[in-house]
């Protein structure tokens, strides 16, 4: 049976292992000068595909594409604070940004602000300037209209002043385009009606 | 007796992997911090003129004054984010948005409210944006013409991407 030697090929296209298929004859000659010319070919093949220069260059290939993600990454950026005065209960209240009206005196207005870039709620913040008594508020990132629970920050009676939730993948997405802003949930029971509060949402627009 | 080269062992080329991933590993962690300044504001939007945006402060427990001196970034950076609001629709014109440094507006990366953007823009870009350098003030300025109404309220807000540690 005459010398075969066969190469396979990874996934890169880089030859990596080698397999030999021979005879042995009684007296041992074959095995051992063609086995061992088998081998020199097969290294030199090797040598060619495997140099510690192509390793280091496979690497830092795949490195520096690695790297450009991590360069081309979404911004993150925290957004507010939105603002509600005196939660009332067991209402779902659009929070304001504040505007100055004239040089000192402020208004609000609960339009959201339009992002232009996809992207997803990584963190919400409510905080309060007096401790709930009884009930829940709830802040809720609102896309377009739409109020969305999937990441929310409660106060409670075990969060009485502030709270805040963080999530790089449980956060609700948005589209380009939307709307962003805010709401406060309250439960029928929530008390005081005189808390005022605010609301900040970090978002993580997506991956250049 | 033919052997391997040393090149191939597996030992040798995990130290090779494992030392440029630590490498990487360190620039990961090292990357500039994403700030977002703001709300910068104007009240009651001229017509046509160019107006630096103010930052609020509290001048009493209850009342409030502007201010439109900047930050001071002690550390380089580039705008990779800008973004404008108002109370009210634009009616007519452009209003837009850009950053400040040191004084000076940049039209390199701007929002503007306009005809098809009438309550509120943005514009995200990694290579856009202005630089600028260590010890520099950040702000924003409006630009408007032929802008009404002339009662709208505006905010902007800034996100900068400070230059890797």
């Amino acid at each position: 049976m005459p010398l075969k030697p066969t190469l396979e090929q990874d996934p890169w296209g880089a030859t990596f292992n080698a397999h030999i298929e021979t005879s042995i004859n009684l007296d041992g000659t074959l095995k051992d000068s063609a086995i061992n010319s088998a081998a020199t070919t097969i290294n030199a093949a090797l040598n060619a595909k495997y140099d510690a220069t192509v390793v280091d260059g496979l690497i830092n290939a795949e490195a520096t594409s690695r790297i450009a993600e991590v360069d081309n990454r979404g911004i993150d950026f925290t957004f507010g604070p939105f603002f509600v005065n005196d939660v009332p209960a067991n209402l779902s209240t659009p929070a304001g940004l504040p505007y100055f009206n004239t040089a000192t005196a402020l208004s609000q207005d609960t339009t959201g602000i339009r992002i232009w870039r996809a992207g997803r709620v990584v963190g919400i913040v409510i905080s309060s300037d007096a401790d709930v008594t009884a009930g829940t508020a709830v802040a809720r990132i609102r896309i377009t209209g739409t109020t969305f629970s999937a990441l929310t920050a409660t106060l409670s009676t075990t969060n009485p002043r502030s709270n805040s939730a963080f999530s790089v993948s449980s956060g609700s997405t948005f589209t380009t385009g939307s709307y962003i802003g805010a709401n406060v949930v309250t439960s029928s029971d929530f008390a005081p009606i005189t808390m005022n509060a605010q609301i900040y949402l970090i978002l993580r627009l997506d991956d250049f | 007796m033919v052997t391997s080269p040393d090149i191939y062992d597996a030992v040798v080329v995990d130290a090779l992997i494992t030392a440029e991933v630590a490498s990487r590993i360190a620039g990961i962690a090292n990357r500039g911090i994403d700030v977002t300044l703001g709300p910068f504001y104007v009240n009651d939007l001229p017509a046509s003129t160019s107006r630096a945006a103010s930052l609020g402060y509290f001048d009493s427990p209850t009342t409030l004054t502007q201010n439109s001196y900047g930050v001071k970034m002690r550390r380089a950076g580039r705008l990779v984010g800008i973004m404008i609001i108002a109370d009210a629709d634009r009616v007519s014109g452009t209003a837009t948005a850009m950053i400040r440094v040191s004084g000076s507006p940049s039209t390199a990366m701007t929002a503007a409210l306009d005809g098809s953007n009438k309550r509120s823009n943005s514009v995200f870009s990694l290579s856009d944006g202005a630089t600028f350098a260590a010890g520099q003030f950040i702000g924003a300025n409006i630009v408007t013409a032929d802008f009404a109404p002339v009662t709208a309220n505006a905010q902007v807000w800034l996100t900068v991407r400070l230059d890797d540690f």
